[in-house]
C-alpha cells in the first residue's frame, strides 16, 4: 500500500515526530500554515495538491476541518483518509470543538513560527498604528478571551517557547499557563490505525460535514455550491 | 473622489478617509454612493487581507474606520426611518460556543446606520438568550453570526428554540458567516444566510418592505 501526506506546516513538528514514532516514510506535501486564513484558498489548494496523481492508494490529510475547508474536497485516484476533528487546536488536545475552553488562545510552536501569528499581528500594529491604536485593535481582537495557554505537544523544548509566549500574554493582557497536548491522533493516521477516529472516503466522494461527526450535523450531506 | 476614497480605505487611512466622507457630505453627495465606495474599499481590504498581505489586525481597523463613517451624523439614511421610528428591529449574537465577532460587529453597524435598532447579545450567546431577547424586544428579525464548524450545530439549536417558544411566524432568521452555504443553512432552518453584510443588509430590508 502506498500512501502519501498533504499536510499544514502550522503542524510541522508533531507531525515529524509522529512520523518518527510510527516509523512511517510515506512522503509529504507541505501547505502552507497561512492558508488558514482563508478557508476557500486552503480548499482550493487542497484540491490542487489533490488532483496531482502520484500513484497512491491513499492520501492522508494531516489537518482538521478548518472552518469547513475540507468540506468539498474530492479524489477521482486514490481514496483520502480525514481526521474527524474540527482543527489542529483539537487535534492536539483531542478533545471535541465544544470541549475546548472558550476564553483561550492557543499556541504552539508551529503557530509561533507562522508568518503572521498573534506576536507578529502586535509589533506590525504598534509599528503601523502606534500604541494607542494598537490597543484599541486589540481590544477588539480579544475582548472576549482570557487566557493564552502554549501546547505542550512533546514536538519541541518548551523552554524555547515558553519566556516569548509569556511576554506576549503579558503585552496582550492574557493570563498564561501550558497545556499538555498530544500527538496520537497524527500517529494513527501515519500508523494506517484508522479507526473511528478517521473518515475514509471513496474515490470520486466529497468529503461532507457529516463526516466530521459534529452533533447534529450528520444530514448535511452535498455540498456542490461550496467549490 | 471615487477613487480617493476606496483608496484611502484600503490603505486604512483613518484621516483620510474621515476627510473625504465629511467634504462629500457638506457637498451634498448620495449617502448611498458615500457608501458603495466604502464597501468597495472594505472588499479591497478583505482581498488583500486573503492574500496574506494584511494581518488581521488591519481587517479590524478596516471594521474601526467603517463604524467611524457610519457613526457621523449625516451617514444614517434617514431616509429609510418612518417618522422616529427605526426601519426595524434586529436581534443579533455570535452563537454558543463561537467568540468571533468581527464579522457580526460590521453587519450590525450597517444595519444600524440603515435605521435598524440593533441588539446585539454578544458572543458565545445560549439559544435561550436570543429567545428571551426576541420576546422583550419583539424584533422582526434575528440575525445569527458564526465561523467555528461548531456553530452550525448552535445555529440550528437556536433556530430550533425559536420554533419551539412559538415565535418563529413573527421572526425572519438570517444566519451569516464565511462557513455557510445553502446546504448548512437549510440544515440550520434559517431564512435566509449570507458571506457578506451588504447583502445581508439587503436581505433584512426586503423582509421589512414586505411586512409592510
Ligand atoms: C480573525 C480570526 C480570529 C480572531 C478573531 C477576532 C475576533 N474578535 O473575532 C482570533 C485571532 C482571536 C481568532 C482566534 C481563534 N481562531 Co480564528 N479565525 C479568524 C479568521 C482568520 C477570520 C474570521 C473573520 O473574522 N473573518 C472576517 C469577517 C469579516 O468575515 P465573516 O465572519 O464571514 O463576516 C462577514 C459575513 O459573513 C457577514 N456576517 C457575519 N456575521 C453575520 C451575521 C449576520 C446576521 C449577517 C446578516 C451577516 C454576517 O458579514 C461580514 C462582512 O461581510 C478565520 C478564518 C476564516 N477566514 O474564516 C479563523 C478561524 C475561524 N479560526 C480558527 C481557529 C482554529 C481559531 C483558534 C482556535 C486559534 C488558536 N490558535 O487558538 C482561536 C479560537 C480560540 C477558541 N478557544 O476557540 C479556525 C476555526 C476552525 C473551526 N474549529 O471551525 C478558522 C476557520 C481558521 C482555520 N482555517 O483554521 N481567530
Amino acid at each position: 500500500m502506498k500512501n502519501i501526506i498533504i499536510a499544514c506546516d502550522t503542524l510541522k513538528y508533531e507531525i515529524l515526530v509522529a512520523k518518527d514514532k510510527t516509523n512511517n516514510s510515506d512522503e509529504i506535501i507541505w501547505l502552507d500554515g497561512m492558508l488558514h486564513m482563508d478557508t476557500d484558498r486552503l480548499r482550493t489548494e487542497l484540491q490542487k495538491e489533490i488532483d496531482i496523481d502520484r500513484g497512491c492508494d491513499h492520501i492522508l490529510l494531516a489537518y482538521g476541518n478548518c472552518g469547513n475547508a475540507l468540506v468539498g474536497l474530492n479524489c477521482s485516484h486514490a481514496k483520502m483518509v480525514v481526521p474527524k476533528t474540527a482543527d489542529c487546536i483539537s487535534m492536539l488536545l483531542n478533545k471535541k470543538e465544544d470541549e475546548i475552553s472558550r476564553d483561550t488562545y492557543f499556541l504552539t510552536r508551529g503557530w509561533i513560527e507562522l508568518e503572521k501569528n498573534i506576536v507578529r499581528e502586535y509589533s506590525h500594529c504598534q509599528e503601523k498604528y502606534g500604541d494607542e491604536k494598537t490597543k484599541q485593535i486589540f481590544k477588539v481582537m480579544l475582548n472576549n478571551y482570557r487566557n493564552l495557554m502554549l501546547i505542550d505537544s512533546g514536538a519541541y523544548d518548551l523552554n524555547d517557547y515558553t519566556a516569548l509566549s509569556k511576554e506576549i500574554a503579558k503585552k496582550i493582557n492574557l493570563n498564561f499557563s501550558i497545556k499538555k497536548g498530544e500527538t496520537t491522533m497524527l500517529e494513527k493516521l501515519f500508523a494506517n490505525d484508522w479507526g473511528n477516529d478517521f473518515a475514509i472516503i471513496e474515490k470520486d466522494k466529497q468529503i461532507t460535514m457529516a463526516d466530521f461527526e459534529l452533533d447534529n450535523v450528520s444530514i448535511i450531506n452535498c455540498v456542490s455550491n461550496l467549490m | 473622489m471615487n477613487e480617493l476614497l476606496v483608496k484611502a480605505i484600503t490603505e486604512l487611512n483613518e484621516d483620510k478617509v474621515l476627510k473625504i466622507v465629511k467634504s462629500e457630505l457638506e457637498k451634498g453627495t448620495d449617502i448611498n454612493e458615500i457608501l458603495y465606495l466604502l464597501q468597495q474599499g472594505m472588499d479591497k481590504v478583505g482581498d488583500l487581507y486573503e492574500e496574506c498581505e494584511y494581518f488581521i489586525a488591519d481587517l479590524i481597523m478596516a471594521g474601526i474606520i467603517f463604524r467611524e463613517v457610519l457613526e457621523l451624523e449625516d451617514m444614517r439614511f434617514n431616509g429609510d426611518y418612518v417618522g422616529d421610528k427605526p426601519l426595524g428591529k434586529i436581534v443579533i449574537g455570535t452563537v454558543k460556543g463561537d467568540l468571533h465577532d468581527i464579522g457580526k460587529d460590521i453587519f450590525l453597524n450597517l444595519a444600524r446606520s440603515a435605521g435598524f435598532q440593533i441588539y446585539d447579545l454578544g458572543v458565545d450567546v445560549e439559544p435561550e438568550k436570543f429567545v428571551e431577547k426576541l420576546r422583550e424586544t419583539e424584533a422582526e428579525v434575528l440575525g445569527l453570526s458564526g465561523v467555528l464548524s461548531l456553530a452550525i450545530p448552535s445555529m440550528k439549536q437556536t433556530v430550533d428554540a425559536v420554533r419551539n417558544a412559538g415565535l418563529k411566524q413573527n421572526v425572519k432568521i438570517i444566519a451569516g458567516g464565511n462557513l455557510l452555504n445553502s446546504d448548512t443553512a437549510g440544515h440550520i432552518g434559517a431564512d435566509s444566510f449570507t458571506n457578506n453584510a451588504m447583502e445581508g443588509l439587503k436581505i433584512c430590508k426586503s423582509w421589512i418592505k414586505n411586512d409592510r
